[in-house]
Protein backbone atom coordinates (compact mmCIF):
# COMPACT_ATOMS: atom_id res chain seq x y z
CA UNK A 1 0.00 0.00 0.00
CA UNK A 2 1.17 3.53 -0.72
CA UNK A 3 1.20 6.21 1.93
CA UNK A 4 1.95 9.94 1.95
CA UNK A 5 4.71 11.16 4.22
CA UNK A 6 2.35 13.20 6.41
CA UNK A 7 0.14 10.14 6.97
CA UNK A 8 2.91 7.99 8.40
CA UNK A 9 1.46 8.44 11.89
CA UNK A 10 -1.03 5.76 10.75
CA UNK A 11 1.88 3.32 10.81
CA UNK A 12 3.34 4.72 14.05
CA UNK A 13 -0.07 4.42 15.75
CA UNK A 14 -0.50 0.80 14.72
CA UNK A 15 3.00 -0.06 15.91
CA UNK A 16 2.19 1.69 19.19
CA UNK A 17 -1.06 -0.31 19.54
CA UNK A 18 0.71 -3.63 19.22
CA UNK A 19 3.24 -2.77 21.89
CA UNK A 20 6.02 -1.59 19.59
CA UNK A 21 6.14 1.88 21.11
CA UNK A 22 9.89 1.34 21.08
CA UNK A 23 11.16 0.08 17.76
CA UNK A 24 14.27 -0.17 15.66
CA UNK A 25 14.58 1.25 12.15
CA UNK A 26 16.77 -1.14 10.19
CA UNK A 27 18.34 -1.62 6.81
CA UNK A 28 17.15 -4.90 5.23
CA UNK A 29 20.69 -6.30 5.12
CA UNK A 30 21.98 -8.08 8.21
CA UNK A 31 25.42 -6.50 7.65
CA UNK A 32 24.07 -3.02 8.26
CA UNK A 33 21.01 -3.75 10.38
CA UNK A 34 20.06 -1.14 12.95
CA UNK A 35 20.09 2.50 11.87
CA UNK A 36 18.43 4.08 14.90
CA UNK A 37 15.75 3.52 17.55
CA UNK A 38 12.46 5.32 18.03
CA UNK A 39 10.60 5.55 21.34
CA UNK A 40 7.07 6.85 20.81
CA UNK A 41 5.69 8.99 23.60
CA UNK A 42 4.02 12.42 23.87
CA UNK A 43 3.18 14.03 20.51
CA UNK A 44 6.13 16.42 20.90
CA UNK A 45 8.34 14.39 23.22
CA UNK A 46 9.55 11.12 21.69
CA UNK A 47 13.12 9.89 21.96
CA UNK A 48 15.43 8.87 19.13
CA UNK A 49 18.41 6.74 20.18
CA UNK A 50 21.54 6.47 18.08
CA UNK A 51 23.40 3.31 19.01
CA UNK A 52 25.07 3.07 15.61
CA UNK A 53 28.31 5.07 15.50
CA UNK A 54 28.88 6.77 12.16
CA UNK A 55 32.47 5.44 12.09
CA UNK A 56 31.16 1.89 12.46
CA UNK A 57 28.61 2.54 9.74
CA UNK A 58 31.37 3.79 7.45
CA UNK A 59 33.46 0.67 8.17
CA UNK A 60 30.52 -1.63 7.47
CA UNK A 61 29.80 0.21 4.25
CA UNK A 62 33.45 -0.21 3.21
CA UNK A 63 33.17 -3.97 3.93
CA UNK A 64 30.12 -4.16 1.72
CA UNK A 65 32.08 -2.28 -0.95
CA UNK A 66 34.69 -5.05 -0.90
CA UNK A 67 32.13 -7.87 -1.08
CA UNK A 68 29.63 -6.64 -3.64
CA UNK A 69 29.60 -4.84 -7.00
CA UNK A 70 30.39 -1.14 -7.01
CA UNK A 71 26.85 -0.06 -7.83
CA UNK A 72 25.60 -1.72 -4.63
CA UNK A 73 28.23 0.16 -2.63
CA UNK A 74 27.42 3.43 -4.38
CA UNK A 75 23.71 3.02 -3.77
CA UNK A 76 24.27 2.77 -0.02
CA UNK A 77 24.36 6.30 1.39
CA UNK A 78 27.61 7.31 3.05
CA UNK A 79 27.65 8.42 6.68
CA UNK A 80 27.39 12.00 5.50
CA UNK A 81 24.06 11.41 3.74
CA UNK A 82 22.84 9.36 6.72
CA UNK A 83 23.34 12.22 9.21
CA UNK A 84 21.99 14.81 6.77
CA UNK A 85 18.83 12.73 6.36
CA UNK A 86 18.41 12.82 10.15
CA UNK A 87 19.11 16.56 10.27
CA UNK A 88 16.50 17.12 7.54
CA UNK A 89 13.81 15.72 9.84
CA UNK A 90 14.41 18.62 12.21
CA UNK A 91 15.62 16.39 15.04
CA UNK A 92 19.20 17.66 14.91
CA UNK A 93 20.55 21.15 14.43
CA UNK A 94 23.39 22.25 12.15
CA UNK A 95 26.75 22.11 13.95
CA UNK A 96 27.10 25.90 13.70
CA UNK A 97 23.51 26.68 14.65
CA UNK A 98 24.52 29.58 16.93
CA UNK A 99 26.54 31.21 14.16
CA UNK A 100 23.64 30.80 11.71
CA UNK A 101 21.23 32.35 14.19
CA UNK A 102 23.53 35.30 14.76
CA UNK A 103 23.77 35.76 10.98
CA UNK A 104 19.97 35.56 10.56
CA UNK A 105 19.30 37.89 13.51
CA UNK A 106 21.66 40.40 11.99
CA UNK A 107 20.61 40.26 8.34
CA UNK A 108 17.15 38.68 8.36
CA UNK A 109 13.74 40.02 9.29
CA UNK A 110 14.11 43.49 7.67
CA UNK A 111 11.84 46.35 8.71
CA UNK A 112 10.14 46.94 5.36
CA UNK A 113 7.99 49.74 6.79
CA UNK A 114 11.18 51.61 7.65
CA UNK A 115 12.30 51.31 4.04
CA UNK A 116 14.76 48.46 4.44
CA UNK A 117 15.13 46.32 1.32
CA UNK A 118 13.48 42.88 1.38
CA UNK A 119 15.68 39.89 2.16
CA UNK A 120 15.69 36.78 0.00
CA UNK A 121 17.40 33.46 0.65
CA UNK A 122 19.24 31.45 -2.00
CA UNK A 123 20.84 28.03 -1.75
CA UNK A 124 23.73 26.08 -3.11
CA UNK A 125 22.92 22.67 -4.61
CA UNK A 126 24.41 20.71 -1.71
CA UNK A 127 21.81 21.94 0.80
CA UNK A 128 18.60 21.47 -1.16
CA UNK A 129 17.99 17.74 -0.58
CA UNK A 130 17.82 18.38 3.16
CA UNK A 131 14.70 20.55 3.58
CA UNK A 132 17.07 23.29 4.55
CA UNK A 133 14.59 26.18 4.39
CA UNK A 134 12.51 24.39 7.01
CA UNK A 135 15.44 23.25 9.14
CA UNK A 136 16.72 26.84 9.35
CA UNK A 137 13.19 28.16 9.90
CA UNK A 138 13.70 30.77 7.19
CA UNK A 139 10.09 31.29 6.28
CA UNK A 140 6.77 29.80 7.29
CA UNK A 141 4.50 29.65 4.25
CA UNK A 142 1.37 29.41 6.43
CA UNK A 143 1.98 32.44 8.61
CA UNK A 144 4.07 34.30 6.03
CA UNK A 145 6.64 35.21 8.68
CA UNK A 146 10.24 34.27 9.24
CA UNK A 147 13.72 35.61 8.68
CA UNK A 148 13.34 36.18 4.95
CA UNK A 149 10.70 37.71 2.70
CA UNK A 150 11.09 35.10 0.02
CA UNK A 151 13.52 33.03 -2.01
CA UNK A 152 15.58 33.36 -5.15
CA UNK A 153 16.37 30.12 -6.95
CA UNK A 154 19.01 29.78 -9.65
CA UNK A 155 18.12 27.35 -12.42
CA UNK A 156 21.74 26.16 -12.41
CA UNK A 157 21.06 24.63 -9.00
CA UNK A 158 18.02 22.84 -10.36
CA UNK A 159 20.00 21.46 -13.30
CA UNK A 160 22.75 20.24 -10.99
CA UNK A 161 20.15 18.15 -9.12
CA UNK A 162 18.79 16.43 -12.19
CA UNK A 163 20.63 13.13 -12.49
CA UNK A 164 19.07 10.34 -14.44
CA UNK A 165 20.80 7.37 -12.93
CA UNK A 166 18.49 4.39 -12.81
CA UNK A 167 18.63 0.75 -11.83
CA UNK A 168 18.49 -1.42 -14.94
CA UNK A 169 19.49 -4.65 -13.25
CA UNK A 170 18.27 -5.67 -9.83
CA UNK A 171 20.27 -8.92 -9.53
CA UNK A 172 23.33 -7.42 -7.80
CA UNK A 173 21.10 -5.82 -5.17
CA UNK A 174 19.01 -8.96 -4.66
CA UNK A 175 22.21 -11.03 -4.36
CA UNK A 176 23.63 -8.60 -1.82
CA UNK A 177 20.64 -7.72 0.36
CA UNK A 178 17.66 -9.94 -0.52
CA UNK A 179 14.52 -10.29 -2.61
CA UNK A 180 12.94 -6.99 -1.58
CA UNK A 181 15.47 -5.31 -3.89
CA UNK A 182 13.59 -6.59 -6.93
CA UNK A 183 11.54 -3.43 -6.29
CA UNK A 184 14.56 -1.36 -7.36
CA UNK A 185 13.76 -2.00 -11.01
CA UNK A 186 13.94 1.19 -13.09
CA UNK A 187 14.19 3.40 -10.00
CA UNK A 188 16.85 6.05 -9.28
CA UNK A 189 19.92 4.81 -7.44
CA UNK A 190 21.94 6.37 -4.64
CA UNK A 191 22.93 9.93 -5.40
CA UNK A 192 20.11 10.22 -7.96
CA UNK A 193 17.62 9.74 -5.11
CA UNK A 194 19.28 12.56 -3.16
CA UNK A 195 19.03 14.69 -6.28
CA UNK A 196 15.33 13.93 -6.48
CA UNK A 197 14.90 15.07 -2.88
CA UNK A 198 16.66 18.31 -3.78
CA UNK A 199 14.44 18.83 -6.83
CA UNK A 200 11.37 18.35 -4.67
CA UNK A 201 12.55 21.06 -2.29
CA UNK A 202 13.38 23.31 -5.24
CA UNK A 203 9.92 22.85 -6.76
CA UNK A 204 8.13 23.22 -3.44
CA UNK A 205 9.87 26.53 -2.75
CA UNK A 206 9.33 27.72 -6.31
CA UNK A 207 5.67 26.71 -6.63
CA UNK A 208 4.24 27.02 -3.15
CA UNK A 209 6.38 29.67 -1.59
CA UNK A 210 6.46 31.83 -4.71
CA UNK A 211 10.15 32.18 -5.15
CA UNK A 212 11.76 34.14 -7.94
CA UNK A 213 13.58 31.89 -10.39
CA UNK A 214 16.66 33.32 -12.09
CA UNK A 215 18.39 31.81 -15.11
CA UNK A 216 21.91 30.51 -14.69
CA UNK A 217 24.25 27.86 -16.01
CA UNK A 218 25.58 25.11 -13.74
CA UNK A 219 28.64 25.55 -11.55
CA UNK A 220 29.36 27.76 -8.52
CA UNK A 221 30.68 30.71 -10.50
CA UNK A 222 27.69 30.86 -12.87
CA UNK A 223 25.23 30.44 -10.01
CA UNK A 224 26.85 33.15 -7.91
CA UNK A 225 27.05 35.48 -10.94
CA UNK A 226 23.33 35.07 -11.48
CA UNK A 227 22.58 35.88 -7.85
CA UNK A 228 24.94 38.85 -7.99
CA UNK A 229 23.23 40.20 -11.10
CA UNK A 230 19.82 39.89 -9.46
CA UNK A 231 21.17 41.52 -6.31
CA UNK A 232 22.43 44.53 -8.25
CA UNK A 233 19.40 44.85 -10.50
CA UNK A 234 16.79 44.80 -7.74
CA UNK A 235 16.96 46.56 -4.45
CA UNK A 236 17.11 43.55 -2.18
CA UNK A 237 19.50 41.61 0.00
CA UNK A 238 20.30 38.00 -0.80
CA UNK A 239 21.47 35.58 1.87
CA UNK A 240 23.26 32.67 0.24
CA UNK A 241 23.55 29.38 2.10
CA UNK A 242 25.90 26.55 1.28
CA UNK A 243 27.61 23.60 2.91
CA UNK A 244 30.70 24.44 0.89
CA UNK A 245 33.21 26.94 2.29
CA UNK A 246 34.41 27.92 -1.20
CA UNK A 247 30.90 28.77 -2.34
CA UNK A 248 30.39 31.01 0.70
CA UNK A 249 33.75 32.73 0.14
CA UNK A 250 32.94 33.32 -3.51
CA UNK A 251 29.58 34.82 -2.57
CA UNK A 252 31.33 37.11 -0.08
CA UNK A 253 33.89 38.07 -2.73
CA UNK A 254 30.89 39.29 -4.75
CA UNK A 255 29.91 41.33 -1.71
CA UNK A 256 26.89 39.13 -1.06
CA UNK A 257 25.96 37.75 2.34
CA UNK A 258 27.02 34.13 2.48
CA UNK A 259 26.58 31.70 5.36
CA UNK A 260 27.94 28.20 5.67
CA UNK A 261 25.65 25.51 7.06
CA UNK A 262 27.76 22.94 8.79
CA UNK A 263 26.40 19.47 9.47
CA UNK A 264 26.99 17.74 12.81
CA UNK A 265 29.99 15.40 12.69
CA UNK A 266 28.46 12.77 14.96
CA UNK A 267 25.08 11.66 16.16
CA UNK A 268 24.26 12.51 19.76
CA UNK A 269 23.32 9.55 22.00
CA UNK A 270 19.69 10.64 21.99
CA UNK A 271 17.52 13.35 20.48
CA UNK A 272 13.97 14.50 21.18
CA UNK A 273 11.45 14.34 18.36
CA UNK A 274 7.79 15.04 17.71
CA UNK A 275 5.63 12.50 15.87
CA UNK A 276 5.69 14.90 12.89
CA UNK A 277 9.48 14.84 12.87
CA UNK A 278 9.48 11.05 13.07
CA UNK A 279 7.27 10.99 9.96
CA UNK A 280 9.86 13.09 8.12
CA UNK A 281 12.67 10.96 9.56
CA UNK A 282 11.13 7.71 8.27
CA UNK A 283 10.45 9.31 4.90
CA UNK A 284 14.00 10.64 4.56
CA UNK A 285 15.61 7.37 5.67
CA UNK A 286 13.40 5.34 3.32
CA UNK A 287 14.31 7.48 0.31
CA UNK A 288 18.01 7.88 1.18
CA UNK A 289 18.53 4.18 1.95
CA UNK A 290 16.00 3.04 -0.69
CA UNK A 291 14.36 0.45 1.57
CA UNK A 292 14.12 0.28 5.38
CA UNK A 293 12.37 -1.93 7.88
CA UNK A 294 10.40 -1.31 11.05
CA UNK A 295 8.76 -4.17 13.03
CA UNK A 296 6.61 -6.27 10.66
CA UNK A 297 6.65 -3.63 7.93
CA UNK A 298 9.04 -3.03 5.04
CA UNK A 299 9.07 0.62 4.00
CA UNK A 300 10.04 1.35 0.39
CA UNK A 301 11.42 4.77 -0.50
CA UNK A 302 11.47 3.58 -4.10
CA UNK A 303 9.63 0.68 -5.66
CA UNK A 304 8.93 -0.76 -9.07
CA UNK A 305 6.53 1.69 -10.71
CA UNK A 306 7.07 4.66 -8.39
CA UNK A 307 6.13 7.62 -10.58
CA UNK A 308 6.36 11.42 -10.69
CA UNK A 309 3.19 11.89 -8.67
CA UNK A 310 4.45 9.51 -5.99
CA UNK A 311 7.56 11.66 -5.69
CA UNK A 312 5.61 14.89 -5.69
CA UNK A 313 3.22 13.69 -2.98
CA UNK A 314 6.12 12.28 -0.96
CA UNK A 315 4.68 8.78 -1.04
CA UNK A 316 6.28 5.64 0.31
CA UNK A 317 5.17 2.06 -0.17
CA UNK A 318 4.44 -0.09 2.88
CA UNK A 319 4.53 -3.86 2.81
CA UNK A 320 3.02 -5.21 6.02
CA UNK A 321 4.55 -8.63 6.62
CA UNK A 322 2.05 -9.34 9.42
CA UNK A 323 -1.39 -10.57 8.29
CA UNK A 324 -2.91 -8.98 11.40
CA UNK A 325 -1.39 -5.57 10.84
CA UNK A 326 -2.11 -5.31 7.12
CA UNK A 327 -5.93 -4.92 7.24
CA UNK A 328 -5.62 -2.45 10.11
CA UNK A 329 -3.27 -0.22 8.14
CA UNK A 330 -5.45 -0.53 5.04
CA UNK A 331 -8.59 0.32 7.02
CA UNK A 332 -6.97 3.39 8.59
CA UNK A 333 -5.65 4.58 5.25
CA UNK A 334 -9.07 4.20 3.64
CA UNK A 335 -10.48 6.56 6.30
CA UNK A 336 -7.67 9.07 5.86
CA UNK A 337 -7.91 9.03 2.07
CA UNK A 338 -11.72 9.26 2.02
CA UNK A 339 -11.46 12.25 4.34
CA UNK A 340 -8.92 13.94 2.04
CA UNK A 341 -11.28 13.45 -0.90
CA UNK A 342 -14.26 14.86 1.00
CA UNK A 343 -12.19 17.81 2.19
CA UNK A 344 -11.03 18.54 -1.34
CA UNK A 345 -14.58 18.86 -2.69
CA UNK B 1 -26.55 -7.18 19.25
CA UNK B 2 -27.31 -3.73 17.85
CA UNK B 3 -25.06 -0.86 18.83
CA UNK B 4 -26.43 2.65 18.56
CA UNK B 5 -24.28 5.78 18.14
CA UNK B 6 -25.96 9.11 18.87
CA UNK B 7 -24.09 12.26 17.96
CA UNK B 8 -24.28 15.83 16.67
CA UNK B 9 -23.20 17.53 13.48
CA UNK B 10 -20.51 20.21 13.48
CA UNK B 11 -18.90 22.87 11.30
CA UNK B 12 -16.07 20.50 10.37
CA UNK B 13 -15.80 16.78 9.78
CA UNK B 14 -13.13 15.54 12.26
CA UNK B 15 -14.96 16.34 15.53
CA UNK B 16 -17.93 14.30 14.24
CA UNK B 17 -16.03 11.25 13.00
CA UNK B 18 -12.99 11.12 15.31
CA UNK B 19 -14.87 9.90 18.42
CA UNK B 20 -16.55 7.27 16.23
CA UNK B 21 -13.22 6.07 14.81
CA UNK B 22 -11.79 5.96 18.34
CA UNK B 23 -14.78 3.97 19.59
CA UNK B 24 -14.51 1.51 16.68
CA UNK B 25 -10.81 1.22 17.46
CA UNK B 26 -11.75 0.28 21.04
CA UNK B 27 -14.23 -2.33 19.77
CA UNK B 28 -17.50 -0.40 19.80
CA UNK B 29 -18.58 -0.67 16.15
CA UNK B 30 -22.11 0.76 15.75
CA UNK B 31 -24.95 -0.69 13.67
CA UNK B 32 -27.15 2.42 13.82
CA UNK B 33 -26.08 6.05 13.85
CA UNK B 34 -28.11 9.18 14.65
CA UNK B 35 -26.88 12.66 13.80
CA UNK B 36 -28.37 16.01 14.80
CA UNK B 37 -28.14 18.54 11.97
CA UNK B 38 -29.26 22.05 11.04
CA UNK B 39 -29.40 23.70 7.60
CA UNK B 40 -26.22 25.74 8.14
CA UNK B 41 -24.04 22.64 8.53
CA UNK B 42 -25.81 20.48 5.91
CA UNK B 43 -22.76 20.04 3.68
CA UNK B 44 -20.49 19.02 6.52
CA UNK B 45 -23.10 16.58 7.82
CA UNK B 46 -23.38 15.01 4.36
CA UNK B 47 -19.61 14.56 4.17
CA UNK B 48 -19.36 13.35 7.78
CA UNK B 49 -22.10 10.73 7.39
CA UNK B 50 -20.50 9.50 4.18
CA UNK B 51 -17.18 9.13 6.01
CA UNK B 52 -18.93 7.39 8.93
CA UNK B 53 -19.89 4.55 6.58
CA UNK B 54 -16.27 4.21 5.46
CA UNK B 55 -15.17 4.24 9.11
CA UNK B 56 -17.51 1.48 10.25
CA UNK B 57 -16.93 -0.79 7.26
CA UNK B 58 -13.16 -0.26 7.33
CA UNK B 59 -13.13 -1.31 10.98
CA UNK B 60 -14.89 -4.56 10.21
CA UNK B 61 -18.56 -3.58 10.66
CA UNK B 62 -21.54 -3.82 8.30
CA UNK B 63 -22.58 -0.54 6.69
CA UNK B 64 -24.54 1.23 9.46
CA UNK B 65 -27.98 2.71 9.03
CA UNK B 66 -27.67 6.47 9.46
CA UNK B 67 -30.52 8.77 10.47
CA UNK B 68 -30.04 12.52 10.19
CA UNK B 69 -32.42 14.69 12.20
CA UNK B 70 -32.46 18.25 10.91
CA UNK B 71 -33.79 21.05 13.10
CA UNK B 72 -34.47 24.41 11.48
CA UNK B 73 -33.37 26.50 14.46
CA UNK B 74 -30.26 25.39 16.30
CA UNK B 75 -31.71 26.79 19.54
CA UNK B 76 -34.92 24.75 19.27
CA UNK B 77 -34.29 23.04 22.61
CA UNK B 78 -37.47 21.00 22.54
CA UNK B 79 -36.50 19.55 19.16
CA UNK B 80 -33.02 18.71 20.47
CA UNK B 81 -34.48 16.93 23.49
CA UNK B 82 -37.02 15.13 21.28
CA UNK B 83 -34.18 13.99 18.97
CA UNK B 84 -32.26 12.45 21.86
CA UNK B 85 -35.29 10.85 23.45
CA UNK B 86 -36.42 9.30 20.23
CA UNK B 87 -32.95 7.96 19.33
CA UNK B 88 -32.40 6.51 22.82
CA UNK B 89 -35.88 4.99 22.93
CA UNK B 90 -35.45 3.35 19.55
CA UNK B 91 -32.21 1.84 20.85
CA UNK B 92 -33.86 0.70 24.08
CA UNK B 93 -36.73 -0.92 22.15
CA UNK B 94 -34.21 -2.91 20.12
CA UNK B 95 -32.40 -3.85 23.33
CA UNK B 96 -29.27 -2.29 21.84
CA UNK B 97 -26.11 -0.98 23.45
CA UNK B 98 -26.33 2.80 23.31
CA UNK B 99 -23.49 5.32 23.09
CA UNK B 100 -24.04 9.07 23.21
CA UNK B 101 -21.16 11.18 21.88
CA UNK B 102 -20.98 14.71 23.25
CA UNK B 103 -17.78 15.77 21.46
CA UNK B 104 -19.06 17.63 18.36
CA UNK B 105 -21.55 20.40 17.75
CA UNK B 106 -22.84 23.38 19.64
CA UNK B 107 -21.97 23.35 23.31
CA UNK B 108 -25.61 23.40 24.40
CA UNK B 109 -26.28 20.41 22.13
CA UNK B 110 -23.55 18.58 24.03
CA UNK B 111 -24.91 19.65 27.40
CA UNK B 112 -28.39 18.42 26.53
CA UNK B 113 -26.92 15.18 25.11
CA UNK B 114 -24.93 14.67 28.29
CA UNK B 115 -27.93 15.14 30.49
CA UNK B 116 -30.06 12.81 28.36
CA UNK B 117 -27.34 10.18 28.42
CA UNK B 118 -27.03 10.29 32.22
CA UNK B 119 -30.78 10.35 32.77
CA UNK B 120 -31.45 7.43 30.43
CA UNK B 121 -28.53 5.48 31.77
CA UNK B 122 -26.89 4.81 28.37
CA UNK B 123 -24.04 2.30 28.08
CA UNK B 124 -21.43 4.81 26.94
CA UNK B 125 -21.18 8.55 27.19
CA UNK B 126 -18.23 9.50 25.05
CA UNK B 127 -16.07 12.58 24.78
CA UNK B 128 -13.01 12.69 22.58
CA UNK B 129 -10.27 14.69 24.29
CA UNK B 130 -7.49 15.97 22.03
CA UNK B 131 -4.37 17.14 23.84
CA UNK B 132 -3.12 19.66 21.33
CA UNK B 133 -4.31 21.87 18.49
CA UNK B 134 -1.30 20.71 16.48
CA UNK B 135 -3.49 18.06 14.85
CA UNK B 136 -6.51 20.27 14.24
CA UNK B 137 -8.39 19.21 11.10
CA UNK B 138 -6.98 15.68 11.06
CA UNK B 139 -8.67 12.35 11.52
CA UNK B 140 -8.00 9.87 14.31
CA UNK B 141 -5.61 7.57 12.39
CA UNK B 142 -3.14 10.43 11.77
CA UNK B 143 -3.31 11.88 15.28
CA UNK B 144 -0.67 10.39 17.63
CA UNK B 145 -2.33 7.82 19.83
CA UNK B 146 -0.86 9.52 22.87
CA UNK B 147 -2.46 12.86 21.94
CA UNK B 148 -6.12 11.75 21.76
CA UNK B 149 -8.14 10.05 24.44
CA UNK B 150 -11.70 8.75 24.20
CA UNK B 151 -13.24 9.35 27.62
CA UNK B 152 -16.31 7.33 28.59
CA UNK B 153 -18.10 9.38 31.24
CA UNK B 154 -20.14 6.37 32.34
CA UNK B 155 -16.87 5.04 33.73
CA UNK B 156 -15.39 8.18 35.27
CA UNK B 157 -18.29 9.91 37.01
Amino acid sequence: MRIQRQHLTVLLNRLYDRGDEEFVVEHPSSEIGELLRVELDEYDGCTIRFLTELDDYTATRQDIGRQYPERVFEDLPDADAFRKAVLASGILEPANQDEIETFLDRYGDPDLMAGHPPVFAGFDTNLLPWRIDRVLGLHDPDSGIGYVNGFVLATGVRDELDWDYKCHETDPFVDAFGDVYQEYWNQPLGSARLGRLGLLTYRRIRDIEQAIEIQSAEGDEAIIDAYDEYDREYRSDILLFSNDRNFVERAQAHRMLGQRVDFPAEFPDTATASWREIEILLYMLAVVFGIIEVPSVTVYGVWRGKDELDWQHERLKLDARSPKLKPKLEGDLSIVESYEELKGE
Amino acid sequence: MDRVWITNGSTSIPPVVNPLIAACHDGYVPTDIYVLNNPIIDDVTDAATSLMKTVVTSQGGEEPSITVETIEEETDFEAIIAYLQSAIETGDDANADIAVDISPGRRFWSVISFQAGIKRNVDHLYYSHVETEAYFGETYPTIPRTAINLIDFTEVI
